[in-house]
């Protein structure tokens, strides 16, 4: 349960930890229609080689990423499964009975897990080197024109630093509750689903329970702080803006660019 | 010149409504004044009404009755609410339910930045502020990661990072393990004695108040005794019969007095009774 | 013997960056009618000790037996166990889920498969001999005070009837008052229902003067095991553990050091008193 990798910021000094989190946002969506767009053997080879650069780029090692792969290893197999049965096209290399499998549909399969494989690495790339209060922060500048049409922005970003920074007190608790559950004779493990579901009630219920006193301690202690929403605050790291970050957006620009009516 | 009057309640009680709609005065007739500089400890069992007291300290509570001063403001004017509660931090019970941020610099700034200051400024007040609670080298941590004790005084550093004059500490011991107490409670004393910071510790542990200039018991929403921790744990019987417990050391003093030992009133703690009993 | 731990040891998350020996090389005796206070800091390993007692953490070496048999080779397995070996966490009142107080006490019963009748009585025994009026099995354990909750989840691991009851600090966070109360509700069900206790404590107030024997632990090691007045002898080594003699003890430590001739198995406040009034007749 500790081993979770979803958010989690490995600390550093690369180029990519440096750079601003708005700037790194920005540039993923770039990268992401890059990847959808690309559709020829270059293509892939270019972006594979531009995301493994940046990769080299974060200095962060390389089992972490292969970690956060790890969840989706069943939607790349069951791409890969579907593409081989259903795609048609090109020579049958095999048929069994009314089933065929033809050289396009290994292509399509393929490419499209390559595309998941991108997709999940860039995204890492952003987590892993941004801590998530630059990205909550970095979030919550992006959303700010929208504030203006209702988007509560600074609320937005408040509640995902609260929720992140929770999340592991609940899952302590959690472990905590389950095992004095157990002592009392409670069995999680077997069961139908039905049975494992009811099983939850006596992990769930005091697990809200205690979420309801924490969510009204905090926002207490968040009073006597003065806080009175994003109104006239300040941030401890007022973003900057630097050349660098331009120059890094305005380079996913061209290769989104590049790809999208190069027809690469 | 004497010194200046930080907290002062006049008259000061305070009604809800229990779940059954039944009324209940949790604070009946408060009236005490604490002076800049003073450490004072609130003692009283539980349901005695000392939190409540204490959340009238920082406006997070407005008297039923009566009113209540914080460096001269009145609570009830809405418009002071934010002078207050930068005036008098307060640092509550559970550890876990008071820090905001994922890390601890980013905790101890959440005060400052709620005040608007610039960040060359945040940054200065959590370098100073870390360092007075002793929590320097753990700048980047997550807070999860840290022990009870430690977690209180990164709460109480984002308490200081904002300079008040007046630090409340709202039972903020009764979690803790006795190492964590005790981190806890020289923490305090030392921004006391060298910081000249005012002090209120709320708690139900009478070796805390032990360090106190003044103490007030708490009963049933009304001040039941007050003075220098001296006089007051000379008291036994009344203390045992609110529900307290005495000092060992200081009941044990009262024993042998009344088996005819002289004592000062002064003795509160070992070295002390071995002093006088050796000497 | 009841219970038996024989060369434990455990390590959180080994093979990684994070392992911590948390347990190392453990021996300890439970005899039946025992009343043992295991004593640390945190983090010495003594929450990890008692999970082992019950099933609920394996060890990575080493073993714990219950009446001689290994804990997970008895037949009736780790259910049955878990109901001889009744364990009470820190702040259990946190554990508490049901619409009643009834139907939570009633929990641990139920998942032994007791039928009605049985659950009734033994719900029932449970609440009073926490001390809590039965009108109160009605009503929402969430409408209950802290103090009363505490009670209640209490009475939840009574109500499986075990043979030994493991409190992890069950005074955290009480006031005076109702830390007495707690501690004395422990000494009666120990010499009333003979239930065999062990009480988890960084307190040594608190314990020295109930338990029959005192288990030190830090850093995960057997740092003393004796009785209270044995443990106490050693008192510049407890204090280096970061645990505090109880005031009286430590009191009759300095002023032995002082030269004076006072006994050291001291830790109330009358003893203490008798202590010094002979002390002083003598010179």
């Amino acid at each position: 349960m500790k081993s979770i990798t979803i958010g989690q910021f490995i600390p550093g000094d690369s180029l990519l930890h440096r750079l601003d989190a708005r700037a790194k946002f920005a540039a993923l969506i770039f990268l992401i229609i890059a990847i959808f767009a690309v559709h020829s053997f270059w293509g892939y080879l270019i972006l594979a080689a531009v995301i493994f650069a940046l990769l080299l780029t974060s200095q962060i090692p390389l089992s972490y990423f292969f970690r956060g792969l790890k969840p989706v290893y069943y939607i790349m197999l069951f791409t890969l499964v579907i593409h081989f049965f259903f795609t048609k096209g090109g020579t049958v290399l095999l048929r069994l009975g009314p089933v065929t499998i033809e050289t396009e549909g290994i292509y399509y399969g393929f490419f499209m897990v390559i595309r998941i494989v991108f997709l999940v690495v860039a995204t890492s790339l952003l987590t892993l080197t941004t801590s998530p209060i630059a990205l909550t922060d970095g979030l919550e500048y992006l959303m700010k024109p929208f504030s203006r049409i209702g988007v509560p922005a600074h609320e937005i970003a408040m509640m995902m630093t609260i929720a992140l920074r929770f999340i592991p007190t609940l899952m302590e608790e959690s472990e905590k509750i389950m095992k004095a559950q157990m002592a009392r004779g409670a069995d999680f493990e077997s069961g139908n689903v039905y049975q494992r579901a009811k099983s939850l009630v006596p992990l769930l219920v005091p697990l809200f329970v205690s979420s309801f006193r924490r969510a009204d301690d905090l926002a207490v202690a968040m009073e006597a702080r003065c806080y009175r929403g994003g109104e006239g605050r300040t941030r401890l790291h007022e973003p900057k803006i630097t050349l660098q970050d331009y120059l890094v957006v305005a380079a996913s620009i061209a290769l989104a660019a590049f790809i999208t009516w190069g027809q690469v | 010149m004497s010194p200046i009057e930080i907290i002062r309640a006049a008259g000061l009680s305070y009604k809800y409504y229990k779940d059954d709609g039944g009324e209940f005065w949790a604070l009946r007739d408060i009236n005490l004044s604490i002076k800049a500089g003073e450490f004072v400890a609130v003692l009283g069992p539980n349901g005695s009404g000392k939190s409540t007291l204490a959340k009238h300290f920082n406006a997070l509570l407005l008297p039923t009755c009566g009113e209540v001063f914080v460096g001269g403001l009145n609570t009830r004017k809405p418009e002071h609410h934010w002078q207050i509660r930068q005036l008098a931090g307060m640092v509550f019970q559970n550890p876990d339910n008071q820090i905001v941020a994922t890390t601890i610099e980013e905790d101890v700034a959440f005060g400052p930045e709620n005040l608007g200051l610039p960040s060359a400024e945040i940054r200065q007040r959590i370098e100073e502020a870390l360092a007075l609670v002793g929590m320097s080298a753990y700048r980047q941590h997550a807070p999860h990661l840290l022990s009870g004790g430690q977690k209180q005084r990164v709460a109480i550093a984002g308490v200081i990072a904002m300079r008040p004059q007046c630090l409340i500490l709202d039972e903020a011991t009764a979690m803790l393990d006795p190492r964590g107490r005790g981190e806890v409670l020289e923490t305090v004393t030392r921004l006391n004695k060298e910081e000249g910071i005012t002090v209120i510790m709320i708690t139900h542990f009478m070796e805390e108040a032990v360090a106190a200039d003044r103490i007030f018991i708490l009963d049933g929403g009304q001040i039941a005794m007050q003075g220098p921790p001296q006089e007051v744990f000379l008291r036994v019987a009344e203390l045992r019969s609110v529900g307290l417990d005495v000092p060992p050391i200081a009941e044990l003093a009262g024993e042998l007095r009344q088996a005819g030992i002289e004592l000062p009133p002064s003795v509160l703690t070992v070295e002390e009774l071995v002093k006088q009993l050796c000497c | 013997m009841l219970l038996t731990v024989e060369n434990l040891s455990y390590t959180y998350m080994p093979g990684t960056p994070f392992e911590v020996k948390a347990l190392k090389n453990i021996n300890l005796e439970i005899p039946r009618g025992e009343y043992l206070a295991i004593i640390g800091q945190t983090g010495s390993g003594k929450s990890t000790l008692v999970q082992h007692l019950n099933g609920l953490l394996k060890p990575t070496k080493g073993r714990v037996l219950l009446e001689g048999e290994d804990i997970y080779q008895r037949k009736s397995g780790l259910k049955d166990l878990r109901q001889r070996v009744g364990l009470l966490f820190q702040f259990p009142e946190q554990q508490l889920f049901e619409e009643t107080v009834f139907a939570d006490v009633a929990f641990g019963p139920k998942n032994m498969g007791l039928d009605e009748a049985e659950i009734k009585r033994r719900v029932e025994k449970a609440l009073t001999l926490v001390g809590l009026p039965l009108d109160v099995a009605q009503r929402s354990p969430f409408s209950l005070s802290g103090g009363q909750m505490r009670r209640v989840a209490m009475a939840g691991v009574l109500a499986m009837q075990p043979d030994v009851l493991i409190l992890d600090e069950p005074a955290a966070g009480l006031d005076p008052r109702g830390k007495t109360e707690i501690f004395d509700q422990i000494d009666r069900l120990h010499q009333e229902e003979n239930l065999t206790v062990v009480l988890v404590s960084h307190s040594m107030e608190d314990v020295a003067v109930r338990a029959k024997h005192l288990l030190v632990l830090g850093d995960g090691e057997v740092k003393h095991y004796g009785t209270p007045a044995e443990v106490f002898t050693d008192a510049a080594e407890l204090e280096q553990l970061g645990l505090a003699l109880p005031q009286m003890a430590l009191l009759m430590h300095r002023l032995r050091q002082s030269g004076k001739d006072v006994p050291t198995d001291v830790f109330t406040v009358a003893a203490a008193r008798d202590a010094i009034l002979r002390m002083l007749e003598v010179q």
